[in-house]
């Protein structure tokens, strides 16, 4: 019998299939580095039915395998937890059809996020979901995270925006999810596949929903001089009925890592928080709402409140959010980017604790988060190269986890379980409901192939 | 083979578990799901009642049909089996409401009407409207995901559930999501039990994200003699910057139920928003309409909102023995229009037909002419031809009501795919004996 190393190259050509382990260095690990493990080889398949072909062999030899996109999961999901084949589905960029009549786009899930809207953008539409790492990350990856973004306040997760997907099953067939523009009928298995973290299938096409872009939009920097006013903005806002597009936070820490670096993007150095508040729609309502925001956040002690006057400004500060998670990278060796979310009332509670939890622990701690809708992302400087604080940085993100949990909160709002979350899946959920969601993964995935060792506690996942 | 259940155990147990008032043994005419009557309609008050109820009903392999105000029981086909009929209707609280978080939590038979009105003083609500949505329960509009023309604008009710609490058909408890807006902790089981028809738990408690609820409304009715017009209006909206929360195309039969002296064909724009965007709009449509030759009819606030229950008490306003849902690629909404009516009108009086352009959402309704020779013949043909048209262009043609006659012979969902596998598997693990709802939902599952 030939190997399956053999066999996969058969199928894909001697040079998309690497295991030289030099190479796979590359793939030790993703956009969070705490978590490092060498697959045994990396496949570059370039259509659905080489990703088919490829699985059924492996199915066969009963050897592990996970999909990848660009790589820039912050949960430890695309890294290769128990050795076996990352398929790198980076070649499957192409947009396959783009169909403004019915406002949807169809693409292969190597597709960057941003390469999508700017496809569109002239058009006058854009793809909603818009995570920070968006010049990067890839709509399959997107897919198996159900990754969100700073506009989800408004326009909702990947999830909303997913009509359809081509799915390579675990054990090879290919199925398709969803409706692809019109309704499905039957279960919600598109619902169900997306943020399944890459352990239900390998996703190869993907349609998705175009938006039209809005008539006017206005972007709002608002200075505070302590978090918990900032907070309480925040709540107010939300409170009085005006759903902004985004609505983001930005602490002390984080603004000085970002005034540092290359996305500076002129956020005043001496406050405690701003926030970015966008509020977009028709021309007549963003020009009412506008008005309104800058007056609550007035009212909760805002020091000032600007309006950006032009795109090249609004760039500029959105520059400076997204750059965040990068410029907060280049401050320490290693940065732990959490994630949570809390009920958003909670927020003027809950972020001053975050924040004593971190100092309890002697950790560099910078908040830049969604405030909008409750997710935080306490963000922790450190240095993996010292075990000892290593252990501290664990303990204190657990510490996060049982409070956030213990406010109404849940464990993730974007980032997924992937690795680095499952031991905190107890603190959420019963044993039946974990065994019920064990159940499911199977129902897709019944040999414990694909993606093994991810989202659910390891004793409930089969051995092989 | 299970032999068929003793009457008097199955009473006699149900009664020890939800007490003698809460039981109807034998149940009354009303409760019979097309020509099945249940053994017994059971009203439990806690959950740990439905639980018990189910616990029984899967030892004694009874089947349990889940049910919220029942209006909508016969959406599917017809059941295989009915033996308990668990209505939620005392399970109807308002568990927790945080109006500064838009979010709340209800028991699965609290009604949307009762609740809008708890969050409408707080300017929120959850922004749905299934047809009787006057009666509706939330957990019955989850549990068919069922919606309204404000589908459009707001989208459906599986984008507003963040957790549920199912009781799975052995009697234990899942909770799926939870009570944050944003939550991709673990596998999204809110997903498999929204839109799935009571085959897969009973739904016991939803928790919802809720909206803003907008301070302004208009609705801009254009009306014209033929379709062609008013579908280049449509286009016109949905390609422009204009954000209608529905948009709603209604045929004459509809139309002179809405507006009685103004039997015409129509598209119905519907805005939600802050007061100048509504009045801005609803001038860009004066203009759309007289660049058109098209009339205008506008109704402000309460008349605009009256207006829309109307439109969801169609199907009690008009005579209804078919109700048929096309579901298409919303650039085919008209072409699927016109091929229903065709195919239909000379099936059915009073035909009424309602379209919103934006989701590819047609519906056809009205009163068979059954009692004509081959009446039957002829919708059986007319539905079979519109369904292979329709599956061939990504569509489905579902029945929402019909005669049992008509349901007997023609699957109410039609063709799932290549996901049926998955589906069957699915089943099979939540509900391994079939007690809930059998043959109710896609495949007869």
């Amino acid at each position: 019998m030939m190997s399956w190393i053999a066999e996969l190259k058969a199928i894909l050509g001697d040079e998309d299939v690497i295991a030289d382990p030099e190479r796979l260095l590359a793939y030790e690990c993703d956009g969070l580095s705490l978590h490092k493990h060498l697959p045994s080889a990396v496949i570059f398949p370039e259509s659905a039915e080489e990703v088919a072909r490829a699985v059924k062999v492996l199915a066969r030899h009963r050897v592990p395998f996970l999909a990848r996109g660009a790589g820039t999961g912050l949960s430890g999901g695309a890294v290769a937890v128990q050795g076996g084949v990352i398929f790198e589905l980076a070649r499957m960029n192409r947009i396959l059809a783009i169909d403004y009549e019915n406002q949807l786009a169809v693409v292969e899930p190597g597709v960057i996020n941003l390469a999508l809207t700017r496809a569109v953008a002239e058009a006058g539409y854009f793809y909603a979901p818009d995570p920070s790492s968006q010049m990067a990350c890839t709509l399959g990856g997107n897919v198996a995270e159900n990754a969100g973004g700073p506009h989800c306040l408004k326009y909702g997760m990947t999830g909303h925006h997913v009509l359809g997907l081509e799915v390579v099953l675990p054990d090879g067939t290919i199925v398709m999810l969803g409706g692809h523009g019109a309704d499905a009928v039957g279960y919600d298995l598109l619902g169900l596949f997306i943020g399944s973290e890459g352990t239900f299938g390998i996703a190869t096409k993907i349609t998705v929903r175009l938006m039209r872009q809005p008539q006017a939009v206005k972007t709002l920097l608002a200075d505070f001089l302590s978090v918990e006013d900032a907070s309480r903005a925040v709540s107010a806002i939300i409170a009085a009925g005006i759903l902004p597009s985004a609505l983001e936070m930005m602490d002390r820490a984080t603004i000085e890592a970002v005034e540092a670096s290359v996305y500076a993007a002129g956020l005043p150095t001496d406050a405690a928080a701003v926030l970015i508040i966008e509020v977009d729609g028709l021309e007549a309502s963003v020009v009412y709402e506008v008005e309104r925001v800058v007056e609550i956040c007035r009212a909760h002690g805002a020091r000032q409140v600007v309006v950006a006057r032009d795109e090249a400004e609004r760039a500029r500060l959105w520059a400076g959010r997204k750059g965040a998670f990068g410029a907060l990278g280049r401050i320490s060796p290693d940065l732990m980017v959490q994630d949570a979310v809390i009920p958003r009332s909670k927020l003027p509670e809950v972020l001053p604790e975050i924040y004593r939890i971190a100092a309890r622990y002697g950790l560099r701690m910078a908040n830049v988060f969604h405030a909008g809708d409750g997710n935080l992302h306490p963000n922790i400087c450190f240095d993996g190269r010292d075990p000892e604080e290593v252990e501290r940085v664990k303990a204190a993100c657990r510490e996060i986890m049982e409070l956030c949990v213990r406010v109404g909160g849940a464990l993730t709002g974007e980032h997924g379980i992937g690795l680095d979350k499952i031991a905190y899946m107890p603190l959420v959920f019963t044993e039946d409901d974990l065994e019920a969601m064990a159940r499911v993964r199977a129902v897709f995935d019944p040999e414990g192939l694909c993606n093994p060792g991810k989202v659910l506690p390891v004793r409930r996942c089969r051995a092989f | 083979m299970v032999a068929s259940p003793e009457v008097s155990t199955v009473e006699r147990e149900l009664i020890s578990i939800v007490g003698a008032a809460n039981v109807l043994c034998p149940a009354p005419d009303e409760y019979a799901i097309d020509d099945r009557r249940p053994l017994a309609v059971v009203f439990p008050g806690t959950i740990e009642e439905v639980a018990a109820v189910l616990h029984f009903a899967q030892a004694r392999e009874l089947a349990v049909v889940p049910m919220g105000s029942g209006h909508r029981l016969s959406f599917g086909n017809p059941p295989e089996r009915v033996d308990i009929l668990l209505s939620t209707r005392r399970l109807n609280r308002m568990l927790e409401y945080e109006p500064a978080d838009l979010t709340a939590s209800v028991e699965a038979g609290c009604r949307l009407e009762a609740f809008n009105r708890e969050a409408l003083p707080h300017r929120q609500w959850l922004p749905f409207d299934p047809p009787d949505a006057d009666r509706a329960t939330l957990g019955g509009i989850v549990a068919t995901d069922d919606f309204g023309p404000l589908r459009h604008g707001y989208g459906r009710p599986r984008d507003y559930v963040i957790g549920v609490e199912v009781v799975r058909a052995d009697g234990t408890r899942l909770r799926a999501g939870g009570r944050v807006v944003k939550n991709v902790t673990g596998y999204d089981l809110n997903k498999l039990f929204v839109g799935s028809f009571g085959t897969l738990g009973v739904l016991v408690r939803v928790n919802f994200k809720l909206r803003p609820y907008p301070e302004a409304e208009a609705t801009a009715v254009l009306l014209g003699p033929e379709w062609e017009r008013l579908e280049t209006a449509s286009q016109h909206i949905l390609r422009s910057e204009l954000l209608p929360a529905a948009l709603l195309f209604s045929n004459a039969e509809a139309t002179s139920t809405l507006l009685p002296d103004r039997p015409q064909k129509a598209l119905l724009v519907r805005f939600l928003e802050t007061p100048p965007a509504v009045a801005y709009q609803v001038d860009r449509l004066r203009a759309l309409a007289r660049s058109l030759s098209l009339d205008l009819v506008d109704f402000t606030n309460d008349a605009s909102r009256s207006l829309w229950e109307t439109v969801g008490r169609l199907r009690r306003r008009l005579p209804t023995d078919l109700l048929l849902r096309l579901s298409v690629l919303p650039a085919h909404t008209m072409a699927a229009l016109r091929a229903g009516e065709r195919a239909l009108s000379p099936c059915l009086t009073s035909m009424y037909v309602l379209a919103q352009p934006g989701t590819g959402i047609v519906h056809i309704g009205g009163r068979l002419r059954a009692e004509e020779a081959n009446g039957l013949a002829r919708v059986m043909e007319a539905l079979a031809h519109l369904r292979t048209a329709w599956e061939s262009r990504r569509g489905h043609v579902i029945l929402e009501q019909a005669p049992l006659a008509i349901k007997r012979n023609f699957d109410a969902w039609g063709d799932v795919g290549s996901s049926l596998p998955l589906m069957r598997a699915l089943k099979q693990i939540f509900d391994p004996k079939r007690i809930l709802s059998p043959g109710r939902f896609v495949a007869g599952l």
